[in-house]
């Protein structure tokens, strides 16, 4: 819990700096997969993996994947509809049989048509997600990151003598 | 001053890569590695003898385990299982065990085994130190009905065979007469103390009964219903009303007549059920005092010199060893290889419902399902070593499995060969072991051609001793388990036999030596069958037969003797008494029988008398009413002039 919740304020403060774009776009994309994906599926896995190998944005990736998770299950019907027209295609029955046999791969669940629906949906979804983030993280700085910095609050609060203590404290052990 | 040295220095940008998580990840695999390649090995062998230890009942040794991650292998060396009977010597020594898991299955975290090899294979080995034996487990605070009903048959057989015949006849030819102790065994007679318990019972009954026939309705009622009818008008009626009057006045009487029918009825019947079962009591003593004489035979070692009975005495606590340490076998077999579940087990196992929709499942074909373990197949192999200690084998293990259902084959297990260090040769055994229906069934046929056997004693007693000495058997054995059937017989063949016979008196000395030369062979054809709750044995053995022939004409004279002076004191015991309560309960019988039918014929015959006078009453209003009509008619006509 400490982890998560110290991965969550270290989300917001990237959001609110001037870097990390890409570490947090890329953590709202794997959210996407995660929210989508059943709980307990080895895509889940690879994504987890994913994120403790590759320096992505956990935190965002956690927010984002309960937020994205509502959005699957409002979105079940069409899930279910995509991954039925795609398991039910007889090209590609040859290849599913083939994966059905496979150790491991069922572990991903992909013979179900929510999880295959769900699961094409996010695979297609995540690197528009991925761009249109990034263009979202660079105008929410400037439109309001920005612009507060400019407050006459904001500079009232970066001349107390504890934001200075923290800014020092952020600089060196940040 | 310069501001240079103040600009605080630029942190550098970290990489895609999050080195700092990588680095404690790959130093704790890199734990994990060294713990399997230096420790693992040990720990998994320590884990299986100790579980082999469990399954054996007796110290389980390994002697050498290895492991390879790469090519899913696994090789055992030395096992060694101890008898627990013997724990100076193993039960069995496997010199090796190889075999080699499927990736495929492992990746589905299951260990399926396409082929293993078992390799010099040695029975009754001697062990460099005695083996740990594990003491038996305590009694279950609640055991099943079913094994309770199974140890105490088993307890009963055992009670059974325990009775030592040849020792009994032994005792009597040395002339000890078991007649002479029957003094002062009255009070232990069963039927004598049930012939009381009858007699005080009796005697409660009797006033019961009188109480009953008390309540029987009275000769005065009965001359009062009577004096009451003959009240009653039953002609010279001078209208239909009278008539009507009268016949309601005797079914009045008539009904009460009836309630008084019912009573006496209702009092014959219960008296006769009593009867009845007072009867089946008086009749039942005689099987008390078979009980007795069969309890006195048994308490003063009167022998049953039959064959039957002295091949069970014989060889009944060996064969009765065998069934009791299959039983245990089969039992372990059904703990690691449990049948499937009923359709009862099975609904009371209910996963949760998914929160999300569950959308649809498709199947392409049937995905290839192992079960938690799996041995497809193991070779036995192995020669006689050198040294002599392991045998000639070959045979296989086919489908060893936790879940035979989902492999679609039953555990089977065939072998043949020989034990020239043990003397066993021509070996060839079938196991089956089939769970796959909730009814599991359970098979072995093991056929030994030769085996060499040492001292066998057969019968120990202070009287006389009697062992094989040297002799070359030859068995097979068929057992047959299904449900909670048992099937199991042995043919045992003893041939080239030398006896040893020890007798304290010279006589039995005699006739055991003589009786036993004209048995160099000695067959053993023994059968338990039946449910387990209540097996059914049946041993015979023409050592039985050879030794009934030679006691019986020194014997069964005297036996007979002893049976007739027991029958007879058992009768002198309780003969009065006996004869006293039949007398007894004949008398009451009579007196309750007389008693109910005399009530029943008075108040028929009232009942009767009724049922006349209500006909009679009902004639004479009808004729006096025709009577009446003509005279009527007759006046008419008159009065028309017709």
């Amino acid at each position: 819990m400490t982890f998560l919740l110290k991965q969550i304020f270290g989300f917001l403060k990237l959001l609110n700096s001037d870097k990390g774009t890409n570490q947090i776009a890329a953590g709202i994309a794997c959210g996407l997969i995660l929210g989508f994906a059943p709980a307990l599926s080895l895509q889940t896995l690879l994504v987890i993996t994913v994120l403790f190998f590759f320096r992505i944005q956990i935190g965002a990736a956690t927010i984002f994947a309960f937020f994205f998770s509502f959005i699957a299950w409002i979105l079940d019907p069409l899930h279910h509809a995509i991954g039925q027209a795609v398991l039910e295609n007889e090209s590609l029955t040859p290849l599913f049989t083939e994966m059905y046999n496979m150790p491991l791969v069922p572990l991903t669940r992909f013979n179900n048509s929510i999880v295959m629906g769900s699961g094409l949906v996010a695979i297609a979804l995540s690197p528009i997600v991925f761009f249109a983030s990034r263009i979202a993280i660079a105008k929410y700085r400037e439109a309001v990151v920005a612009r507060f910095q400019q407050t006459k609050f904001w500079k009232a609060v970066q001349a107390t003598s504890l934001y200075k203590f923290y800014a020092t404290y952020d600089q060196l052990y940040g | 001053m310069s501001n240079t040295s103040d600009t605080p220095k630029k942190k550098k940008s970290p990489g895609p890569i999050r080195f700092e998580a990588i680095i404690p990840f790959s130093v704790i695999v890199a734990l994990i590695w060294i713990y399997f390649a230096l420790f693992f090995d040990t720990h998994a062998r320590l884990a299986l003898q100790k579980l082999g230890t469990d399954a054996n009942g007796a110290e389980v040794n390994i002697g050498h385990l290895t492991t390879s991650f790469f090519s899913a292998s696994l090789e055992i060396r030395k096992i060694q299982l101890t008898n627990p009977e013997r724990p100076t010597h193993n039960a069995l020594e496997i010199g090796a065990i190889k075999w080699k898991m499927s990736w495929d299955a492992l990746l589905r975290a299951k260990v399926a085994i396409d082929e293993a090899s078992i390799l010099d294979i040695a029975l009754g080995t001697k062990r460099a130190s005695p083996g740990y034996v594990v003491p038996p487990p305590p009694p279950s605070n609640e055991p099943s009905a079913a094994d309770k009903l199974k140890a105490q048959a088993l307890q009963a057989a055992e009670e059974k065979f325990k009775q030592n015949v040849l020792g009994d006849a032994a005792a009597l030819l040395s002339g000890a007469d078991p007649s002479e102790q029957l003094k002062n065994i009255q009070d232990s007679l069963k039927s004598q103390v049930r012939i009381k318990e009858l007699q005080d019972e009796l005697a409660k009954k009797q006033k019961e009964w009188d109480e009953r026939i008390a309540k029987l309705p009275k000769s005065d009622e009965l001359k009062e219903i009577e004096k009451r009818a003959k009240a009653i008008k039953l002609d010279g009626f001078t209208n239909p009303a009278e008539v009507q009057q009268s016949v309601q006045q005797i079914e009045s009487l008539v009904r009460d007549v009836d309630d008084k029918v019912k009573n006496v009825k209702a009092t014959g019947d219960a008296v006769g059920s009593d009867l009845k079962t007072w009867q089946a009591n008086i009749n039942q003593l005689k099987d008390f005092v078979d009980k007795d004489i069969a309890d006195l035979k048994s308490r003063f070692k009167i022998p049953q010199l039959d064959a039957k009975s002295l091949a069970m005495s014989i060889f009944g606590p060996m064969f009765l060893g065998k069934v009791r340490q299959y039983e245990a076998h089969f039992n372990k077999a059904k703990e690691y290889l449990p049948p499937p579940k009923t359709a009862e087990e099975k609904a009371a196992f209910k996963p949760k419902p998914k929160e999300r929709s569950e959308g649809r499942t498709y199947a392409f074909g049937r995905p290839k399902s192992y079960p938690l373990f799996w041995l497809k197949h193991a070779a036995i192999s192995s020669k006689a070593s050198p040294e002599g200690t392991s045998g000639d084998l070959k045979g296989e293990i086919k489908h060893v499995s936790t879940d035979q259902r989902a492999t679609g084959h039953p555990t089977t297990l065939s072998f043949e060969g020989a034990f020239p260090s043990a003397k066993i040769f021509d070996v060839n055994g079938q196991l089956t072991l089939d769970h796959r229906s909730t009814e599991p069934e359970q098979s072995l046929s093991l056929k030994v051609g030769r085996f060499a056997v040492g001292e066998m004693k057969l019968v120990q007693s202070p009287e006389v001793n009697l062992a094989l000495k040297e002799a070359t058997g030859a068995s097979q054995l068929n057992v047959r388990l299904k449900g909670g059937e048992l099937n199991m017989k042995l043919d045992n063949t003893f041939s080239k036999v030398t006896y040893d016979t020890q007798a304290q008196q010279p006589i039995v000395q005699e006739i055991l030596q003589g009786a036993l030369a004209d048995v160099p062979t000695v067959t053993l054809n023994a059968l338990a069958s039946g449910e387990w709750t209540s097996p059914q044995f049946d041993i015979r053995a023409n050592l039985g037969e050879a030794l009934q022939a030679g006691f019986q004409k020194q014997l069964q004279a005297k036996i007979n003797e002893a049976q007739a002076k027991l029958k007879a004191l058992i009768d002198e015991a309780i003969g009065k008494e006996r004869a006293k309560l039949t007398g007894e309960f004949d008398k009451t019988k009579g007196e309750l029988d007389k008693a109910v039918k005399a009530k029943q014929a008075e108040i028929d015959k009232l009942k009767a008398d009724l049922e006349k006078k209500k006909k009679d009453a009902i004639a004479d209003g009808q004729k006096k009413l025709q009577n009446e009509g003509q005279k009527a008619v007759d006046e008419l006509k008159k009065r028309f002039g017709l």
